[in-house]
């Protein structure tokens, strides 16, 4: 078996298992945990229903079976994607995720667009914006933008765009017009980590000795940008994928809150208020296979992008070491990332520190 | 929500200083740590802790009961954010509201502190079948979207603001384990930890005394960052409604009263969350600073 290939194969198994491990956890929180929802629910003297009709309906959402059964049987569930029935409505949850799922998918699809859209937009006016005041407000702007409420900037741009401007209609808007504010909304903390990252990423890759002799050779700025700063970029701002995707995930539901927009956040905000756990079940187990997945696919994508972490014995220790001296800068982005991985390489040993992966890199590109 | 995760760090970010840092290790650590931006900030926090602890110094409008005062007055100096729809002094709530939400984000950064040290300081230490299960409870932890480990914590728990604490919390606690893991690995290879185990120190003397003094600054460090984090976590789900009950002042809750009327009384929402953005900033700043210094 080769090393590659045995390498896919851990990783695939440790995405499989943590992903079996949160989907028991949050069956115990959610299903096992509060006893009889049902029974709470259903047996409300105000609903007039009588103890026959009571044991119907305990009946059918299988209440009854001890916890290891119900645990089975909702397992068994959602790998043939039944996710059950929903305690408020008695909808099938399956039937409100389908119709919630597009929805969203369009909004954090246009919001993470236009989050990285901003981010080189702000990360190029920081690096080479004129004069350099202007550059060094814009540098701190996204250290402003994570400590924005999110549900805040949803409101105040309403107010502004809409109210005061007038620019876009939220009264009663077209389907694209709809769109516009909730996506500003969800793109602008998302873009925050990203343009840390990329701020940082062309900081290193300038002053780099191969950049000096490229420019002296006659580069314009512009090349150098295209050609050294994003192969270098690129890495960093993959490991933040996974803290995107968390940011993606709690901005779809305050955003579609804030917006009155119908989604799988609004379907999550819900079914807390209306504690509907088989509902909250299904939603926090489907965001947590994106979450896994998306992990999962950023660390297999490692090795091909960065040609050094082929070659050791290792790759997912030596990724991990690369990256974790590459993300030691920007603030601690890396909170979410390589969640499932972490037990064997998060920790590098103090020694091999000395060098900056920036260095490492570009030593590497210009040889 | 995950904004916060952004302040945090993890064993990654934490175990070798950022090479840029080591440029300024000649200026004394004070000269470092006191710019014109971290003073700032502390003033913002410190004033913010003070309407927390003591708020009729700084107010002396009722937060709850706005009398006969007339609703939706635009700021002034006798009110300075205005009143809201049934003629409540929002700078007043505001105030009254800090001890709420600060006590609520030290119980949340408590939880994650207390729990995720010892996970971490257990795991790093002693390593083995038992560091790898611990880390493995984390690594699920870290799997699940922060938001809704938080919300799925606050159904079973039930609404509240000491629930939303303790969901918050919990969400951390991944965080502090692998930074003090890391942090325990480093200082279990140290000479000075075989010296201990040489001259007769057991597990939990060397744990008790070389490990947890040598770790608690970077974990302390950050623990400030996270302040900040769990107050925007903390008032997003007041805002979603979870926390604190209506006439409450809450940070979140009273954006989410004030939405309504965003339209004509821009007040009640852009001057509360420009105080919650102020704090937030300013732990960040605070935290990220104090964290060069402990490396």
């Amino acid at each position: 078996m080769s090393p590659t290939f045995r390498y896919i194969l851990s990783r695939l198994g440790q995405a499989v298992l943590v992903l079996f491990l949160a989907f028991t956890l949050a069956a115990l929180l959610l299903m096992i945990l509060p006893g009889d929802g049902v029974l709470a629910r259903f047996a409300n003297p105000a609903l007039g229903l009588s103890a026959d009709q009571v044991a119907d309906i305990r009946d059918s959402y299988g209440a009854d079976a001890p916890w290891f059964i119900q645990y089975w049987q909702s397992l068994v569930g959602f790998l043939q994607g039944d996710f059950g029935y929903s305690v408020n409505s008695g909808a099938a949850v399956s039937t409100l995720i389908a119709a919630a799922l597009p929805s969203t998918a369009v909004l954090a699809l246009c919001g993470f667009v236009a989050a990285i859209v901003l981010a080189v937009i702000v990360t190029v006016l920081a690096s080479y914006g004129k004069p350099p005041w202007l550059a060094n407000v814009i540098d701190s702007a996204p250290a402003l933008f994570v400590s924005v409420p999110v549900f805040w900037l949803g409101i105040v741009i309403i107010q502004v765009l809409s109210f005061q401007l007038g620019w876009v209609n939220v009264v009663d808007p077209g389907a694209v017009e709809a769109l516009i504010l909730p996506t500003l909304t969800l793109a602008i903390p998302l873009s925050a980590p990203l343009a840390q990252v990329l701020i940082r990423a062309v900081a290193d890759v300038r002053t780099e000795s191969f950049v000096h002799v490229s420019r002296a050779k006659g580069a314009s700025e512009g090349w150098l940008l295209v050609n050294a700063v994003i192969r270098n970029a690129t890495l960093p701002a993959l490991t933040i994928a996974g803290l995107l995707f968390g940011e993606l995930v709690a901005g779809a539901v305050v955003t579609e809150t804030v917006f009155g927009r119908n989604g799988l956040g609004s379907l999550t905000a819900q079914a807390v208020a209306n504690r509907d756990n088989p509902v909250l079940l299904a939603i926090v187990v489907i965001a947590t296979i994106g979450f896994v997945l998306v992990n999962l696919i950023v660390d297999l994508l490692y090795p091909l992008i960065d040609p050094r972490l082929r070659h050791r014995g290792r790759v997912g220790k030596s990724a991990r070491k690369h990256l974790a001296t590459s993300t030691a800068a920007p603030a601690g982005t890396s909170g979410a990332v390589g969640a499932s991985s972490s037990a064997h390489g998060s920790v590098a040993p103090r020694t091999s520190t000395t060098q900056g992966p920036g260095t490492q890199s570009a030593e590497e590109s210009s040889s | 929500m995950s904004t916060v995760e952004f302040a945090g760090a993890d064993s990654r970010s934490t175990a070798q200083p950022p090479a840029r840092g080591r440029k300024g290790s000649r200026r004394s650590a004070t000269r470092t740590f006191f710019t014109p931006g971290t003073i700032i900030a502390s003033v913002l926090l410190g004033v913010t802790i003070i309407w927390a602890l003591f708020p009729g110094l700084f107010t002396g409008h009722d937060p709850v009961d706005g009398g006969d005062t007339a609703a939706l007055l635009a700021p002034s100096a006798e009110h300075w954010f205005g009143t809201d729809q049934i003629g409540r002094d929002v700078y007043s709530r505001v105030v009254h509201g800090a001890s709420r939400s600060l006590l609520a984000a030290l119980i949340a950064v408590g939880v994650g502190l207390i729990v995720g040290s010892a996970i971490g300081l257990i795991a790093g230490s002693r390593g083995g079948w038992v560091g790898e299960v611990l880390m493995r409870i984390v690594d699920v932890l870290l799997s699940i979207p922060a938001l809704l480990l938080s919300l799925t914590i606050v159904i079973v728990l039930g609404f509240g603001i000491v629930n939303v604490a303790i969901a918050v919390g919990i969400t951390a606690i991944a965080q502090f384990a692998r930074l003090s893991r890391s942090q325990a690995v480093t200082i279990m290879q140290a000479d000075y930890v075989q010296a201990a185990y040489g001259s007769g120190g057991t597990y939990w003397s060397v744990l008790l005394r070389h490990v947890v003094p040598n770790a608690v600054s970077a974990v302390l460090a950050l623990a400030v960052l996270q302040v900040g984090s769990a107050i925007l976590q903390i008032s997003t789900l007041g805002f979603l409604g979870y926390g604190a009950p209506a006439p409450t002042p809450e940070w979140g809750l009273i954006i989410a009263e004030g939405r309504n009327f965003v339209a004509t009384a821009w007040w009640l929402t852009v001057l509360p969350g420009l105080i919650v953005m102020a704090v937030v900033v300013s732990t960040h700043r605070l935290g990220t600073a104090l964290r060069k210094a402990a490396e």
